[in-house]
């Protein structure tokens, strides 16, 4: 009888070789959950402001990154563009800035007035303090600036640029 | 006569050697005598009796109708099939349905070595591959790293990660499962207890590579350090293999304790091993006319597949450097200006940049590829949108170009152009019927063709930016991409004229 008690106590399996398995499980479980609870896509809203927050503290390659998720979420936001390319300027790609901003204020059509003042402004910035001439850089600054100053919340500093570019101002024709 | 399988199955095994998810093969291969050896010592059988004749030849019919038509059709994959038709015609021979029942677990241990046709197996990869992006960046998201994930690809604020190539883990799944039921089937655990295991080791091997994805993005974005290569990334790699073996032999502890699952050994009746000692049974005649067929097909289709399915000759250090300027274009060093960058595929690689006033494209040159490569699967999986794809007819001996406009969101823009120039220097041409292929004697004519390939290696030229390309710029790109294919070309032509001799 002693023998057979004692066989048995012997023949019990170790539990520390399934630890790990149920560790592993359990931890599996709850990353699944974690997962599955946070959803499919990330809400907008929660982007924006973690969006304006990296711009807060002036960290631009996060915001640059968050108005990029905005944008493939949202893509018809010109605003999401426009904030994507000031924080690509903010991080010294200018001409990366640009692009973006062509993107929704192209230099032969309307687009989104913000972008095309932008536009005109860092052309004329360049035309005044980089001396950059060109017969291009001239034009286009004017085509941005003409463009702006059709919509009134930036009208008046499109008239600004395009004085400072020796164009009449729109509206102030005789 | 499995001599006669040899020429066929040793070109199966070099393309399996090729495919990273099936290297654990010989390894697999090395451990089936063995768990033969135990499925026999631990399967109590009093007497065998050698199967009905009739069946045997039934097997060795379907063994040998694999192998002809592996020769013909110029199908490795058809060696194995027929070789595990063959072993099956062996057992049934010697020891009918209870020694095939005995040896069961052989014979699927067997099957794992064999890639589904169609390549199904790279499809549900990559899908895992993607799936485990997705997993990985929401737990990104839940740890404050900051990220955006497109396809195969993560970009965080200091960096953009190719998870195609951090992911590369997932190749592992197939080992896991495959050693995972080699265990099972070594320790003669009851065929329910894979139910368990294997689950439980496709999650381990998943959730291991998302954890890893998470893990190199948060040591690059906290302290810069980069693990998505070099030795660290292959360290990773062995480490997460030898993690997910060791949680599934932990995993059959806690199978063992919950479901109180035993092995099955019963040593009160004489093993298969002495039943079939005791009652071999040959028929000199019969084996050796199955035999003699056998060898006799392996010579035909030995002499047909001579040459087919040539190794790549052009060595790692084959240099084809492109000059620094090239159609008008300028090289430069890379540029981190530039948004996106090509994507290659081959074993060997090489990228360079080149600029012509505002334009910013990549040339990217990969090899080896063995048929015909569709650039668009590698661009789709790293987050690109395929807009459209253009069969560019030759022009006398030029390259049949491909054109491929691309979108990634939010605003990226690509133009690709890319062609594929055989190990001669050759350009590759898409065969002209094989668009409308039909009848068996044209089929056979091209799966001839394509055998007896060489190897291919690729060149394109990527422009990416926020806008699409004006008909000036496009005619810049495409002359960028005349100049360098043609470069290339010459260079390969040069190669194998000289050092590939």
């Amino acid at each position: 009888m002693t023998r057979i008690i004692c066989e048995s106590a012997d023949a019990r399996p170790a539990r520390w070789p399934m630890v790990p398995a149920g560790v592993a499980l359990a931890a599996i479980a709850t990353m699944t959950l974690s997962v599955v609870l946070a959803g499919a896509t990330p809400d907008v809203t929660t982007l924006r402001s973690k969006a304006e927050q990296a711009v807060a503290r002036k960290d631009d390659r996060t915001a640059a990154l968050h108005y990029r998720h905005l944008l493939a979420l949202q893509p018809q936001q010109p605003a999401h563009a426009f904030a994507l390319a000031e924080a690509i300027d903010r991080t010294g790609r200018r001409g990366e800035a640009m692009a973006v901003l062509g993107t929704i204020a192209p230099i032969s059509g309307d687009g989104y007035a913000p972008a095309h003042l932008r536009q005109a402004e860092w052309l004329v910035e360049a035309r005044v303090l980089r001396g950059a001439s060109d017969a291009a850089t001239l034009t286009a600054a004017r085509a941005h600036a003409t463009a702006a100053a059709r919509d009134d919340k930036t009208r008046s500093a499109a008239n600004g640029l395009l004085d400072i570019l020796g164009e009449a101002p729109a509206g102030s024709g005789p | 006569m499995l001599l006669a399988q040899s020429p066929l199955l040793w070109a199966f095994f070099v393309d399996l050697w090729s495919r990273p998810q099936y290297e654990f093969f010989p390894m697999l291969l090395a451990a089936v005598p063995f768990v033969g050896i135990v499925c026999l010592r631990d399967t109590p059988m009093n007497d065998i009796r050698p199967g009905r004749i009739g069946v045997t030849l039934l097997w060795f019919a379907v063994a040998w109708a694999a192998l002809a038509a592996g020769g013909a059709l110029y199908l490795r994959w058809m060696a194995p099939v027929s070789t595990w038709f063959m072993l099956a015609g062996c057992v049934w021979a010697i020891g009918g349905a209870r020694l095939a029942k005995a040896l069961w677990p052989v014979g699927v241990l067997l099957l794992l070595i064999l890639p589904p046709p169609g390549q199904y197996d790279e499809a549900v990869l990559v899908w895992l591959r993607q799936l485990a992006v997705a997993c990985a960046g929401r737990l990104l998201d839940l740890i404050g790293v900051p990220q955006f994930t497109h396809g195969a690809v993560i970009d965080i604020p200091n960096d953009r990660l190719m998870v195609e190539e951090a992911c590369s883990g997932i190749n592992s799944m197939l080992a896991v499962l495959a050693f995972t039921v080699l265990l099972a089937f070594w320790k003669r655990l009851p065929a329910l207890s894979l139910l368990l295991l294997v689950p439980a080791a496709a999650l381990y091997v998943f959730w291991a590579n998302v954890l890893r994805i998470v893990v190199c993005a948060a040591a690059k974005q906290w302290y810069d350090l980069d693990l998505l290569s070099g030795t660290t990334h292959d360290l990773l790699g062995i480490a997460l293999f030898v993690i997910c073996m060791a949680l599934v032999f932990s995993t059959e502890r806690l199978g063992q304790r919950v479901f109180q699952w035993d092995e099955v050994a019963d040593k009160s009746t004489p093993s298969a091993i002495n039943a079939v000692a005791a009652t071999w049974q040959v028929n000199p005649r019969l084996w050796v006319s199955i035999a003699a067929l056998f060898v006799l097909t392996g010579a035909l289709v030995t002499w047909r597949t001579g040459g087919a399915w040539r190794a790549s000759r052009l060595p790692p250090s084959a240099a084809f450097a492109l000059p620094v300027d090239l159609a008008g274009w300028t090289r430069v060093d890379e540029d981190d200006r530039a948004p996106e960058r090509a994507e290659v595929s081959g074993r060997q690689s090489q990228l360079a940049q080149y600029r012509r006033g505002d334009l910013l494209a990549t040339i990217g040159i990969d090899y080896p590829f063995y048929g015909f490569h569709d650039a668009t699967t590698c661009y789709g999986l790293a987050g690109w949108t395929i807009a459209s794809v253009k069969d560019r007819p030759p022009v006398g001996d030029g390259p049949a170009r491909f054109d491929i406009a691309l979108r990634r969101p939010p605003l990226s823009i690509g133009t690709m152009h890319y062609a594929l120039c055989d190990e001669t220097g050759r350009w590759w041409r898409r065969p002209a019927a094989e668009a409308d292929a039909s009848g068996l004697a044209l089929k056979l004519r091209l799966s001839r063709e394509r055998a007896m390939a060489y190897p291919l290696a690729q060149i394109q030229v990527l422009r990416v930016g926020y806008a699409p390309l004006d008909a000036a710029a496009e005619a810049e790109l495409e002359n960028l991409f005349h100049a360098a294919a043609d470069t290339f070309a010459s260079k390969v032509r040069a190669w194998h004229a000289g050092a590939g001799r």
